[in-house]
């Protein structure tokens, strides 16, 4: 629906300016400070975070291999980069710009693969490619697919399980202790056995596993502070 | 026209020929009069200057098709150019030309080719050998015949070039694989001398070492010494260290690496101590990132007389150094604008744009659900043109991100038909790299039987009887001087020795497959704690025994026999394989220098992978690491993994008329009438672009050195792929994207790239949702229903009964009556299957509910087993009543379920039933022996001894003859037995005032050898009671009461499932009345009642007795009448009791969905059975 129908239908005439124009033009010009948006799905979030980065671009504040825009799915970091790349050519042949602005524009171009446009997964992702000896993994780590994660589990799991049947321990003896009810007619859940109660046990720790360690090496980061300065 | 061959030939030229009315042949007459004049020759012909009006026309009609015009003009540039530098200049001749055409590039460079004496030696350097392949046929096969063109890539070169000083300084040439080795033991040695600090939180991850080779071979081309990269923060000191011993270890073993080759064979050429390379050479879109490749192609190039080079325009690094090596600027041909394919190739990631123009039929933009629908669209594409008459081997597919796109690419090329060729980088994975790796994890894993299994499932078993091949093959590798022919031969031996047409359903392999029982591994058990080849020896004999035992129960006729006997064979065929092999596992070092290891590892391959080849040239690469050592077993799989892992099939030479496949890199130099490049999807096409982990850029951008790679230059050779891919394109570039992420189930939209390919081709940036709308409504289809919209453009059968199938199903059945009738005629099976799923839903009983309205010979058949002309057990009986299709694949068909592997945790019931029965049997016996009975609860101790001696004897010979998995598991299972049949006895002792155990085991009706254990009082006839009903089996005790009165019981080592009051339970508990009967048939007395105890802790001990009397007896009457009938009249449908289909094991054949289906069927043919279920 176009704003056309919409006012078509209403029969009123929409205001030729939005009601919260001036915080939209906040968005676009206020570039020397944090901002926190919040707003309804549909309202143009995307499109003002696109405004901005155009405009700290044209302003000389940024070159795109140090921006970091991050969103949850792939399809929407997708349409942001690819609306970045429209709005960039945009303002490139937009003459009514500076030519200084039209030129950062332009040197901005080459550098549209090195933005760090993408999801919060693949952001974390690209970091510990890049500094896996800081990060402490394999330089040349994989992401295990669901699929074959699944499968490693089972093998090493089979293996504990086996290795606890040779010799377990008492509270897996506990457990093995307990009967597997048998099927009957009519059952409607099936008994995972001892088996299963503990691999479902096990695959629980692996799903939801937490690091409480800090995440920063720093001993004198402060990390809720830090975090108050940026959203104050 | 006559304007433009004047201007390029002048009055010099006669243009007279009979041979060709084809413009490409008047070119080339063109040509050779011009070089025959150079050479100061008469070319002996008049000089009409002008074309007669058919040959113009000719040429007219030929120079309407864009590519033509773009290939005669650069011929004609060329000509021109080299005519006026040969006149100016006798000495060195180089030329530059750059295009973003490629077929510009191309045609210059065979019309170079051209030029020159057909026996005149000539150096083609390609940056793969596919494009001066296919250069130096086109050019043989327009201009006939030629001698002396010799084709290299730059690697071979340096390595041709750089072998006879090697051999005088006795060095020997390293490849990627082999620095690894080194790396790894350097990495291992700085460690432990703490050099490496800051590694070493990760220097010990598998990763890692191939890490440092990536960073290593970086600073080695860019001539950067570790001193310099000492003077860098953060990890400088750390990678000097590891570089300063890499080079040290391989100085010591004597090891070149890369880079040193190319140093020696520049050297080599600046000394002059080469000859033979003083001749014209064509540089064919070569790549020139490398400062390396750069230095030997400037020193080779000057030497030489005459240079033609060709560049993609874009590829600046490449036209910066070969202007700078040719001391020329290069001739540009900047094209028209007049397509949109040239459009695109022109424009594409410049900052011009053409006018604003719609998109023509030279490029098209698509999306499709999923890498494999998009694979498949690219083949309906490849059908539609050859059916206009274009070749196959005119088109050619580039893929950015091969591993996502190949197998769906092959598999759907394979569906149309379509044949294909494969260049290196996307051919298929050679599967011997992982069978090694698998029994090297084996041999890791302790022996591990599921790594083993893995090793198998890869089918690299080989024949047996094969003699071993030659264990030694040539490496492949660019820097091995050696030649690609030789590595050629060596590659397609694989495919014809591997070769196994004959099927012999005796042999122990099946295309390189192992016959072994199904999930054998699982039986095996590979708890780490536990391994060794002696537990393999123990474990397959115990199978053995326990397959043979199980065949034992069975009669010869029975269908479950010949399975067990296959897969006794098959078990024997892994033994005989498996162990000599595990052994030869067991004995591998676990350290030795590498000379050893690639002695005991070339036995192995030898011994154990059936196309050995692939491997073998790996393990050559290790050659010069022999000294080397000692290394440990994981060293050696962290070196190998990540090269067999990814080890292909080396590529045939490409056959005419197949489609090209390669990565999108090996567009350089080549060209093809229609382009499909697939992925143009974020993070496929371009790829995610990222820093050298342990070399960041900003360290590359302090050492200053020329050609180390940075973000910059990552991003300009991921641009340059799409210019060079589209650049091969002569009429049609087909660019597209998957929507969706089938493998994670996710979106995915397109990248920029494809923005970027339409902002070039039409001249105006089109906005996201523009660009999704627009590729969608080109291309429609789901992936729920993978078919064409018109059944005409099927690639297969499948898609096209799927299309003609999706267009019926949304109409009016009436009006397409007969429509999808033609698959009644497909296949007989076809037929069946599609007739029996309509007679199954229809509401009258049919065939296709089972055995229904059987013919004569069937009736006939069923005649044999009638009640009253074969014995059935009580047990089979019972199934009737539970579903008569049961009852008739279990008791008539003999049809036996699948055994499924049960888990290990728990001693498998089948045994545990076995051993019970076996333990009372006995403990009874010897009780009755020695006068025990009736049992006196006062003398429970000593039967207690007498249990538990019988326990242990039994359950010993249980355990010796079939090797239990896990001892825990089966001491467990012992132990619960024990205490089960202790209170089983106690319970004996407790009613023996009542009732005196008095025979055991007592059979009828079953032949000698399956009764394990009998009563002396057994008979082999089978017994008739009741009217005729004859049954066969085994009573498991027979108690007597003081009055002479008689109990039979049936032992039950499960869960009660019959209710209390039960008499028959609607024809499921027909043991207790029919063995009564039997028991009284035999034994001549009557029966008072029948037991259905559950004799375990699981059963609670629960007794179900039923008296003996008329009531009984009519009841059991009741059912055996009504299998009498159904029987009789051949009706033994699926009519399963309901819930009855959730525990069938026989669930498999009729589907979960049968209790539903035949409630809607009428009753009236059923009505016996219904009745029979409502019996108390």
């Amino acid at each position: 629906v176009t704003e056309k129908d919409r006012s078509a239908a209403s029969g009123a005439k929409l205001p030729s300016v939005l009601s919260d124009a001036d915080q939209r033009e906040l968005i676009s010009s206020a570039l020397d400070c944090t901002l926190i948006v919040e707003a309804a799905a549909g309202t143009g979030k995307t499109t003002a975070l696109v405004r901005r980065i155009i405009a700290l671009l044209a302003s000389g504040r940024l070159e795109l291999d140090r921006l970091v825009s991050v969103t949850f799915t792939e399809p929407a970091a997708g349409e942001l980069k690819l609306r970045l790349r429209t709005e960039i050519e945009k303002g490139r042949l937009d003459q009514s710009r500076p030519q200084q602005e039209r030129e950062r524009l332009r040197a901005a171009l080459p550098k549209l693969e090195e933005a760090r446009v993408g999801t919060i997964h693949g952001f974390c992702s690209d970091l510990l490619r890049e500094y896996p000896i800081e990060a402490g993994v394999d330089p040349r780590f994989e992401v295990a697919p669901g699929d074959v994660a699944g499968a490693l589990f089972e093998r090493e799991f089979d293996r504990w399980f086996e290795a606890q049947l040779a010799n377990p321990d008492p509270a897996v003896r506990r457990i093995l202790r307990r009967r597997k009810r048998e099927p009957t007619f009519g059952s409607t859940t099936a008994d995972e056995g001892p088996r299963g109660q503990l691999r479902s046990a096990a695959w629980r720790l692996v799903d939801q596993r937490d690091f409480p360690a800090k995440w920063r090496a720093s001993e004198n980061f402060d990390r809720d502070r830090t975090i108050d300065v940026l959203v104050a | 026209l006559n304007q433009l061959l004047e201007s390029a030939f002048g009055k010099h030229l006669a243009i007279h020929s009979s041979k060709s009315d084809h413009p490409r042949g008047l070119i080339m007459e063109a040509q050779k009069h011009a070089q025959a004049r150079h050479e100061g020759k008469s070319t002996g012909v008049a000089a009409p200057t002008s074309m007669c009006s058919r040959r113009a026309q000719c040429l007219q009609d030929w120079l309407r098709n864009e590519s033509a015009r773009t290939e005669i003009t650069a011929w004609i540039c060329l000509i021109m150019k080299g005519e006026k530098s040969h006149l100016e200049s006798e000495t060195t001749i180089a030329h530059l030309f750059v295009s973003s055409i490629g077929t510009a590039r191309l045609a210059a460079a065979r019309s170079w080719l051209h030029a020159m004496p057909t026996d005149a030696e000539i150096l083609i350097i390609a940056t793969h050998m596919q494009a001066a392949n296919e250069l130096t046929r086109t050019v043989v096969s327009e201009g006939g015949s030629r001698f002396g063109v010799q084709r290299l890539t730059p690697g071979q070169l340096a390595s041709r070039i750089a072998a006879p000083e090697l051999a005088r300084r006795e060095l020997a040439p390293s490849t990627s694989l082999s620095l690894a080795a080194v790396v790894a033991r350097a990495v291992h040695r700085a460690l432990e001398e703490g050099r490496i600090d800051r590694f070493a939180g990760v220097a010990r991850r598998p990763g890692f070492a191939h890490a440092v080779v990536q960073t290593f071979e970086d600073l080695r081309a860019a001539g950067v010494l570790p001193g310099r990269v000492r003077d860098l923060a953060g990890s400088g000191k750390s990678l000097a260290a590891l570089q300063g011993a890499i080079e040290d270890e391989m100085e010591r073993l004597k090891l070149v690496d890369r880079a040193a080759i190319f140093e020696i064979a520049i050297a080599e050429l600046a000394k002059d101590n080469v000859s033979g390379v003083e001749m014209p050479i064509l540089l064919l879109d070569l790549a020139l990132e490398d400062p390396l490749v750069q230095r030997l192609i400037a020193t080779i190039t000057e030497r030489s007389p005459r240079i033609l080079a060709t560049a993609a325009e874009g590829d600046r690094t490449a036209i910066q150094a070969l202007s700078a090596m040719l001391g020329t600027s290069g001739k540009v041909l900047a094209g028209e604008d007049a397509s949109s394919l040239s459009c695109l190739q022109r424009h594409l990631f410049e900052e011009t744009a053409p006018e604003a123009r719609q998109l023509d039929d030279s490029v098209s933009l698509s999306s499709w659900p999923g890498e494999a629908r998009e694979c498949i669209e690219i083949a309906r594409r490849m059908q539609a043109e050859a059916a206009k008459g274009m070749p196959f081997d005119h088109m050619a597919v580039f893929l950015r991100a091969p591993g996502a796109y190949r197998a769906d690419l092959e598999e759907a090329l394979r569906r149309a038909s379509i044949p294909a060729w494969f260049a290196v980088g996307t051919t298929r994975p050679d599967p011997s790299g992982r069978a090694l790796l698998a029994l090297l994890a084996c041999k890791a894993e302790g022996l591990s039987a599921r790594r083993f299994a893995e090793y198998v499932s890869l089918a690299q078993v080989p024949q047996p009887g094969e003699p071993a091949e030659d264990s030694w093959t040539a490496p492949q590798h660019e820097l091995m001087p050696i030649s690609a022919e030789a590595i050629e031969t060596d590659g397609n031996d694989d495919q014809v020795q591997g070769e196994n047409p004959i099927f012999d359903p005796r042999s122990a392999t099946l295309a390189g497959t192992l016959r072994a029982p199904w999930r054998w591994e699982r039986l095996l058990v590979d708890a780490a704690v536990i391994g060794g080849a002696d537990r393999w020896r123990r474990r397959l004999a115990g199978l053995a025994a326990e397959l043979s035992a199980r065949r034992g129960e069975l009669n010869d006729n029975d269908a479950h026999a010949a399975s067990l006997e296959r897969t006794a064979a098959d078990l024997e065929h892994l033994r005989e394989f498996a162990l000599p092999l595990v052994e030869r596992l067991a004995t591998l070092p676990s350290e030795a220098t590498w000379a050893d290891w690639l002695l005991h590892l070339r036995a192995l391959v030898a011994a154990a992978i059936r196309q050995p080849s692939g491997v073998l040239s790996v393990l050559a690469e290790l050659e010069p690491m022999g000294p080397v050592g000692p290394v440990d077993l994981a060293t050696v799989q962290h070196v190998l993994t990540p090269r067999l892992r990814e080890l292909t099939v080396f590529p045939e030479t490409r056959p005419n008329g197949a489609v090209f496949v390669g990565p999108v890199e090996t567009a350089r130099g080549l060209e093809f009438d229609i382009v499909f490049v697939p992925g143009l999807a974020e993070k496929l096409f371009p790829q995610r672009i990222l820093q050298d982990p342990l070399l960041p850029d900003h360290a590359r951008l302090l050492l200053g050195a020329p050609g180390l790679a940075t973000q910059d230059s990552r991003v300009a050779a991921e641009r340059l792929a799409l210019r060079l891919a589209a650049g091969a394109a002569k009429q049609h570039l087909a660019l597209s994207w998957p929507r969706i992420d089938i493998d994670n189930a996710r979106p995915r939209v397109p990248s920029f790239y494809a923005l970027e390919a339409l902002r070039a081709a039409e001249g105006r940036l089109p906005g996201f949702d523009e660009i999704t709308s627009r590729a969608e409504l080109s291309a429609s289809g789901s992936p729920g229903w993978p078919a064409p919209e018109r059944p005409q453009d099927a690639i297969d059968d499948s898609e096209y009964d799927l299309s003609v199938l999706a267009r019926l199903k949304d109409t009016d059945p009436a009006a397409n009556t007969g429509a999808a009738a033609y698959l009644l005629s497909a296949n007989p099976y076809l037929r069946r299957a599609l007739r029996a799923r309509a007679r199954r839903w229809i509401r009258r009983w049919t065939s296709a509910d089972g055995l229904v309205e059987p013919d004569e010979e069937a009736l006939a058949a069923l005649a044999r087993h009638r009640i009253g002309a074969r014995p059935f057990s009580p047990t089979s009986l019972e199934n009737f009543s539970a579903c008569p299709y049961r009852f008739l694949l279990q008791a008539i068909h003999g049809l036996r379920p699948r055994e499924e592997i049960e888990a290990i945790e728990t001693l498998d019931p089948l045994t545990r039933g076995a051993l019970i029965h076996e333990i009372q049997f006995r403990v009874l016996t010897v009780l009755r022996d020695h006068g025990h009975l009736p049992l006196d609860p006062k003398r429970l101790d000593t039967a207690f001894a007498h249990l538990d001696a019988e326990v242990t004897h039994v359950s010993e010979e249980y355990r010796e003859r079939f090797a239990p998995a896990i001892l825990r598991v089966w001491e467990d299972g012992i132990d619960a037995i024990r205490i089960d049949m202790r209170e089983w006895l106690r319970r004996i002792a407790e009613a023996a005032g009542e009732w005196i155990p008095h025979r055991f085991e007592l059979a009828f009706g079953l032949p000698e050898h399956l009764r394990r254990a009998a009563d002396s009082a057994s008979v082999t006839e089978p017994v008739a009671v009741l009217d005729g009903v004859l049954l066969r089996g085994s009573i498991d005790l027979i108690e007597r009461r003081a009055d002479g009165a008689l109990r039979v019981t049936d032992n039950k080592s499960g869960k009660a499932r019959v209710e209390a009051n039960a008499v028959i339970s609607g024809g499921q508990a027909l043991q207790p009345i029919l063995y009564a009967l039997a028991a009284e048939t035999i034994l001549k007395s009557p029966v008072e009642s029948g037991r259905l105890y559950y004799c375990t802790s699981v059963g609670d001990f629960t007794e179900r007795t039923i008296a003996i009397d008329t009531k009984s007896r009519a009841e059991a009457k009741v059912a055996t009448d009504a299998i009498r009938h159904s029987i009789e009249q051949g009706f033994l449908p699926a009519a399963p009791l309901k819930d009855a289909c959730g525990f069938c094991n026989y669930r498999a054949v009729c589907g979960p969905l049968e209790y539903l289906r035949t409630s809607r069927k009428p009753t009236g043919p059923i009505a016996e059975l219904l009745a029979l279920r409502d019996r108390p």
